[in-house]
């Protein structure tokens, strides 16, 4: 393969992409992108060398990648990495993510969305609650405005152990998250009424294209939010949010005003 | 320009906006003028110097938010300027933001905009730190920043 190949992970698989590379003994750097998240897996003669997603690099961060299921990618053929932080074989890397998979799959149970925010329970919890250190310094930084992502970024943790923290206290009944009936706030929120949801969709169609309603409702959902029940206070940053996908000034702005129009429309 | 702040400033809990150049110099303020004009001015240096310093540090940002206790300052690079806007922390920061996206956006397509952003034709924004009296620690760490950009 002497020629540069990309694609769509939503359309193959990235763990089928690696297999094919590997199957082939390619040598070069397949580039991942999702919004603003990049990353790089490294192959020599087929085998994964180094990967690195952010501030994760070696064997955790290929682990990260494989769960990965949307994205661009493009394999740049005999680029090299002058690193080599990979040496478990492939298949064993792929178990791991499976593993991972599973994990997040329970996790996403009780916890949906890494953008929710959680609330300290109102009341005191049904039994006793042991704290580890990581565990009181997360609760200490559980302040009803903090989403999870940013807890952890407040801790330099992982994000996941923090989400297994969350995952015991919600458990237990110390922690409530932003979309659940939660205890901390008795008086009933305002929400966003069915009808905004349609302009808002109509107005990101102008902007977007026919892919409006997914990405309407992924941006929903990355704020740990339902359509059903929208919290008021939260439709400006879910239109930040929608805004920040656009790519073209122009469209931008002119979703921007028809948005900003629409929000001092619902506050009169 | 004055229309673009005054969009900024008809935003509940803005308390005021102003434009400085890459010089940190004043070249549009929203009336009444939020902050005296030495103390807009000296803003506008002190986050040059900001936004000079992180993009040398390879971590080039286009907007700060800087929270005090009874206040909030967003900080927006606008390209040859700065926009700064004062602010009550009550604010709808998404609401303000994208409305300092869509002005900028505005101002990056207007020519009379432009030409005063950069009416300082010899004002870079790493002048800013280059050429300010700083003392002993900062100019250490500034060469730091610098010899490992």
């Amino acid at each position: 393969m002497s020629e540069s190949f990309t694609g769509n992970i939503a359309q193959l698989a990235l763990r089928d992409i690696l297999k094919m590379l590997i199957a082939g003994g390619q040598t070069g750097r397949l580039e991942l992108a999702d919004g603003p998240a990049r990353a790089d897996i490294y192959l020599r003669g087929g085998t994964i060398v180094h990967a690195v997603a952010g501030p994760r690099t070696g064997e955790p961060a290929v682990v990260l990648l494989l769960n990965w299921s949307r994205g661009m990618f493009r394999f740049q053929p005999q680029v090299l990495s002058t690193e080599a932080t990979v040496t478990r074989p492939y298949e064993q890397l792929l178990a791991d993510a499976a593993r991972q998979a599973a994990e997040r799959e329970a996790l996403a149970r009780t916890i949906p969305s890494v953008a929710a925010i959680p609330f300290l329970a109102a009341g005191p919890p049904p039994g006793p609650v042991t704290l580890q250190p990581l565990e009181w310094q997360l609760i200490a930084k559980v302040d009803g405005r903090k989403t999870i992502v940013e807890i952890a970024e407040a801790l330099g943790g992982e994000e996941l152990a923090v989400v297994k923290a969350l995952y015991r206290f919600v458990n237990a009944g110390l922690v409530t998250l932003s979309g659940q009936a939660s205890p901390v706030q008795p008086q009933r929120r305002a929400t966003v009424p069915p009808a905004f949801f349609q302009s808002l969709t109509s107005a990101v169609a102008a902007a977007m294209g026919p892919l409006a309603p997914i990405i309407v409702d992924d941006a929903i959902e990355a704020l740990g939010a339902a359509r059903d029940a929208f919290p008021r206070e939260r439709l400006s940053a879910l239109i930040e949010h929608i805004a920040g996908e656009i790519r073209d000034d122009a469209k931008r702005a002119r979703f921007q005003q028809a948005m900003l129009a629409a929000l001092r429309g619902m506050a009169a | 320009m004055e229309r673009g702040l005054a969009q900024v400033v008809s935003i509940e809990n803005v308390e005021g906006a102003f434009v400085c150049d890459n010089a940190g110099d004043v070249i549009a303020a929203s009336a009444p003028a939020v902050l005296a004009t030495i103390t807009m001015n000296h803003l506008g240096r002190e986050l040059g110097r900001a936004f000079t310093a992180m993009e040398a540090a390879g971590q080039a940002a286009t907007r700060l938010e800087l929270r005090y206790d009874s206040w909030l300052l967003l900080a927006t690079d606008v390209g040859p300027a700065l926009l700064l806007v004062v602010c009550r922390p009550a604010v709808d920061l998404p609401v303000l933001r994208m409305t300092v996206d869509m002005v900028a956006t505005g101002w990056r397509k207007d020519g009379s905009a432009q030409k005063r952003m950069r009416r300082n034709t010899n004002a870079v924004r790493r002048d800013l730190v280059t050429r300010a009296p700083m003392d002993d620690v900062s100019q250490r760490t500034w060469r730091f920043i610098d010899s490992h950009a």
